[in-house]
């Protein structure tokens, strides 16, 4: 090959790789013109809450909003770490990441539901599960679908021959902390051995797999026949058209209740009037005979220190629009979703509060 | 040496001529069978993921952006570039400089000795050891964030082992004379290095920088903690992530979603067809002499 | 003129010495961020299979110094099982599949055939990591898990280990496999140059003896290259055990439960760190993230032995089909 030829190719490979590398990060800066200068909201976090920010994010226009899919551990982190500003967590804060972190504030959004979902082959039946039975099937005490104990919680229904294959998130995740808080509420071996959290030490079950985010459990439920999960209600069209089946489940009081808005709402109503200032509770195993027992609330983790006062004005003006009933909290957005909007007692009175805390 | 061909000379001899065929025919059906499994899988996979991405792609895939559940690849495309290039601003400089100071007659042999170990250690750490490392120093410790320069020196310190080498041996590819006679017309280092090493090793060199870039762009572990993802496009150096279409595989088959599965599909696609060019790009230069 | 050279000369220096420095700073740092697991371990992070994050929302304890959460526990017996598992069963695959490829191009195939066919083998290397996932999801999972496994159970349910459940086609076999591709590159290559070495006229010697191509490649070819082959295997090996996304897709990446046939789902240090590492920021003592390091020292420190070793055995002279992914 012509030495020049080859020459001029280099200098063209190495330019144009360096080039466009600088060009095109100086290309996506916003315009430096004041006019205009939109702030820019980066979220990332739990997978349950990705859809509704999508959502929000084309209908918001007063700060361009970006999202992330990483699972509210991440979402956790990264606020705290200062990598996004808007961390979205199913869990809130532990009591020692809280103390350790003084400076960030979880500021509930809205209420959230989970489905415990199963993938058995020629089966159409709805069945009754509980605490116990759930806690049993993920510690491998409970091993086939035809066990005696789900037998008995569903009478007459022809439950297959075959071996439960427990399917649970890899990721720090805020569906895990919904889950394994259900679980230890009702089940005291869970609650001893394993805990909640958004990563447990989940114990030894012969053939269980993991998946990553909502998503990796539904593929992951997908390809696994006789498989059990948990998945975010907000995929339910998901779970649907993988032809999923849901289970009832039962409550503090005895009850089967069917995963539904109205059981979810009359669950999180047994607790809210106790919601503490800073937001934390947990909506788990409510009482109450129509209460579902996976409820949650859903956070949004961010620092009380904006890193300018633009960013601190903009951002409180995006919360209390997420909050507020005609804004991002309207049945436009979460019905869809199957969220429940925080009732407008617990946002006067501890919503609003933590929002006007931000400072820039 | 002698001794044992013929004791073996005896064995074969004494075998039988027909069994010695019989084997030999076996060899040679069963390697060109193996060969043959091994050109099957390698088209196999090839028309897969060609075949798949082909199927689903869509123009608008390659104009939007996306966040592999909708939209599209471009902000992934533009990204991987962009770290790519990035790593090689980080890697390039070190490469043909330090591998100047390897083969300078001047320079002092332990070090070089140390420089050429740990250039070969360095290929032996595992990419997701590099992506650990760039999480917790140059992401969290030096507070750049998930960011095009964490990304792009992750990616660089993958690629700087592969460069070093291969452009230290085309230098040492440079007839010795002509060195020697550049020197002996009293020119000095910096202009036998721009005059000499440079222009005579330029297709190594740049057949090494095809081959880092594309072992770069098909890497993955380095990234997902450094370089984060974006559904757009970077704003800055620094703490803003970057998309890149590895991330965009990995994701995208684990969604339920079927469109998800195509973005991976066309992403894959675009990955094997870019680096099966490079690699060949690569070997063609040289191949000229 | 001098003063310029002696600036360029320091500069060429400067930069020689970037490998060694990356390399110092990064081996520095991951021991630096294990060393409070180090501490609060011991040496039961060597003799333990569970990875126990312990319970993030009781108040942490300190033990011999170091914040962890209660009840944690860390250990990589399971991923170490994983890693060296997986990888040995992609040498078993691939040493005979390098071996007969490197024999068939030297001995057998044409000439004007050889560089084609070794690009080929290469192409299997420059393949990324992601990509073998993605088609070992879509392609090779749903055949082992249908019909490759299920007859294997069958027919070699006699072997220890060989019969067993089979929950998906993730694991261990798909993990060999793929691994497997991506080794066979560099053995191959690795034989094949010093198969390349062995000197004419001996070669031409023994063939006139009346040896046939086999005798000439199974005694005499390969008498002469045993460092390399092992050299060749051993780096091979190398780039298996660092190996991260494929086997992650492909492997199942379980924790805390030990595989009870090979068609158990199974997990590998690599792996591990990168499917583990998301929800270890949760943990605010930071004790997860510096398991997570020492798991990555030890894969590291286990990387380089081997790579050294083998790089010494084979000789200096290999690089192509490096990529560790």
């Amino acid at each position: 090959m012509e030495r020049k030829t080859l020459a001029v190719i280099a200098l063209v490979v190495v330019v144009v790789v360096v080039v466009g590398a600088v060009a095109a990060v100086e290309l996506s800066k916003p315009p430096s013109t004041p006019k205009a200068a939109k702030v820019t909201l980066s979220e990332s976090g739990s997978t349950l809450l990705y859809p509704v920010f999508n959502a929000w994010k084309g209908n918001y226009s007063n700060a361009t909003i970006t999202t992330l899919s990483t699972g509210s551990g991440t979402g956790i982190s990264s606020a705290i770490a200062g990598t996004v500003i808007i961390g979205a967590s199913d869990a809130f804060m532990s009591p020692s990441l809280a103390s350790a972190n003084p400076g960030v504030m979880n500021i509930p959004i809205m209420i959230s539901y989970q489905y415990i979902a199963y993938n058995i082959p020629n089966f159409n039946f709805k069945l009754n599960l509980s605490g116990n039975v759930i806690a049993g099937i993920f510690m491998g005490t409970i091993n086939n679908w035809n066990n005696s104990l789900i037998q008995q919680l569903n009478p007459g229904v022809a439950l297959p021959n075959h071996s439960i294959i427990p399917i649970h998130r890899s990721d720090g995740s805020g569906d895990t902390f919904m889950f394994t808080s259900f679980l230890s509420k009702s089940n005291g071996t869970w609650a001893q051995k394993v805990g909640a959290g958004t990563n447990v030490n989940w114990p030894s079950v012969a053939g269980s797999l993991t998946g990553n985010g909502n998503s990796g459990i539904i593929t992951q439920m997908t390809t696994t026949p006789y498989s059990i999960g948990y998945i975010a209600a907000t995929y339910e069209a998901q779970v649907n058209s993988a032809g999923f089946g849901i289970a009832n489940l039962e409550n503090q009081d005895g009850q089967f209740v069917g995963a539904s808005v109205q059981n979810v709402s009359i669950a999180a109503q047994q607790y809210l009037p106790l919601i503490p200032k800073n937001g934390t509770i947990a909506l788990q195993y409510a009482p109450g005979k129509d209460s579902y027992p996976i409820a949650d609330m859903e956070y949004v983790i961010v620092r009380q220190n904006q890193s300018s006062p633009a960013i601190a004005s903009a951002l409180k003006e995006f919360l209390n629009w997420a909050v507020s009933s005609d804004g991002g909290s309207s049945s436009k957005y979460l019905t869809e979703f199957n969220l429940v909007p925080l009732p407008s007692s617990v946002v006067s009175e501890v919503v609003i509060p933590l929002i006007n805390k931000i400072t820039g | 040496m002698t001794d044992g061909i013929q004791e073996e000379t005896v064995l074969i001899k004494w075998k039988g001529l027909g069994i010695r065929k019989i084997k030999d025919s076996m060899a040679k059906v069963v390697s060109y069978l193996i060969l043959a499994l091994m050109a099957g899988v390698l088209v196999s996979i090839f028309a897969y993921i060609l075949g798949s991405g082909a199927a689903h792609a869509t123009i608008s895939m390659f104009t939007t952006f996306g966040d592999t559940t909708t939209g599209g690849l471009l902000n992934a495309i533009i990204g991987t570039w962009m770290l790519v290039g990035m790593g090689l601003l980080f890697s390039i400089p070190p490469g043909i400089l330090g591998a100047i100071y390897i083969v300078n007659s001047k320079s002092n042999t332990r070090v070089s000795y140390i420089v050429k170990l740990f250039t070969d250690i360095l290929t032996s750490v595992p990419s997701i050891v590099i992506g650990l490392f760039g999480y917790l120093v140059l992401v969290i410790k030096f507070g750049f964030g998930y960011s095009l320069v964490a990304g792009g020196i992750a990616l660089g310190i993958m690629m700087l082992p592969y460069l070093l080498r291969i452009i230290e041996i085309s230098f040492r590819n440079i007839p010795r004379e002509q060195i020697e006679n550049a020197y002996a017309l009293g020119a000095d280092d910096i202009k036998i290095a721009s005059r000499v090493y440079l222009p005579q090793a330029s297709k190594g060199i740049l057949s090494g920088i095809l081959l880092a870039v594309s072992i770069a762009a098909g890497e993955t572990a380095q990234l997902i903690y450094t370089a984060g993802f974006n559904n757009a496009l970077p704003t800055g150096f620094l703490k803003s992530q970057v998309a890149y279409l590895t991330y965009v595989v990995w994701t995208g088959i684990n969604q339920p979603s079927q469109y998800s599965h195509y973005l991976a599909y066309v992403s894959a696609m675009i990955l094997i067809l870019t680096i099966t060019a490079l690699i060949f790009l690569s070997k063609y230069i040289v191949r000229r002499k | 003129m001098r003063l310029h050279n002696k600036f360029f000369n320091l500069l060429t220096f400067i930069m020689a010495l970037v490998p060694v420095a990356v390399l110092s700073v990064m081996a520095i740092f991951i021991l630096y961020y294990s060393t409070p697991s180090i501490r609060y371990e011991g040496l039961s992070f060597f003799t333990t299979y569970l990875w126990n994050p312990g319970f993030e929302f009781k108040p942490p304890v300190s033990v011999n110094g170091v914040l962890a959460p209660a009840g944690s526990s860390f250990g990589l017996g399971l991923f170490l099982l994983g890693t060296l598992s997986t990888s040995l069963l992609a040498i078993v695959i691939s040493f005979p599949i390098s071996f007969l490829i490197s024999l068939n191009v030297e001995s057998y195939l044409p000439e004007k055939a050889r560089k084609f066919t070794v690009s080929m083998i290469e192409l299997f290397a420059g393949i990324p990591s992601v990509v073998y996932g993605l088609w070992g999801i879509l392609v090779l999972e749903p055949v082992l898990f249908r019909y490759i496994e299920p007859w294997m159970s069958k027919n070699l349910g006699f072997i220890p280990g060989f019969r067993g459940e089979i929950y998906s086609g993730a694991g261990l076999i798909a993990s060999g496999i793929i691994l497997s591709f991506m080794i066979i590159p560099i053995i191959t290559s690795v034989i094949v140059n010093s198969f390349e070495t062995v000197p004419k006229d001996v070669k031409e010697g023994v063939f006139s003896l009346g040896a046939t191509k086999w005798e000439v490649g199974r005694y005499l070819m390969t008498g002469y290259s045993r460092a390399s082959t092992i050299g060749g295997t051993l780096l091979g090996l190398g780039r298996a055990l660092g190996e991260t996304m494929a086997v992650l897709m492909v492997s199942g990446a379980i924790v805390n439960t030990l595989p009870t046939s090979i068609y158990s789902a199974t997990n590998t240090m690599a792996a591990a760190i990168a499917s583990l590492l998301d929800s270890a920021f949760f943990d605010p003592t930071g004790m997860n993230i510096a398991a997570l390091s020492e798991l990555a020292l030890v894969l590291m420190i286990i990387s380089l032995a081997v790579n050294l070793l083998g790089r010494q055995i084979a000789g200096r002279g290999v690089l192509r089909g490096y990529e560790n992914d």
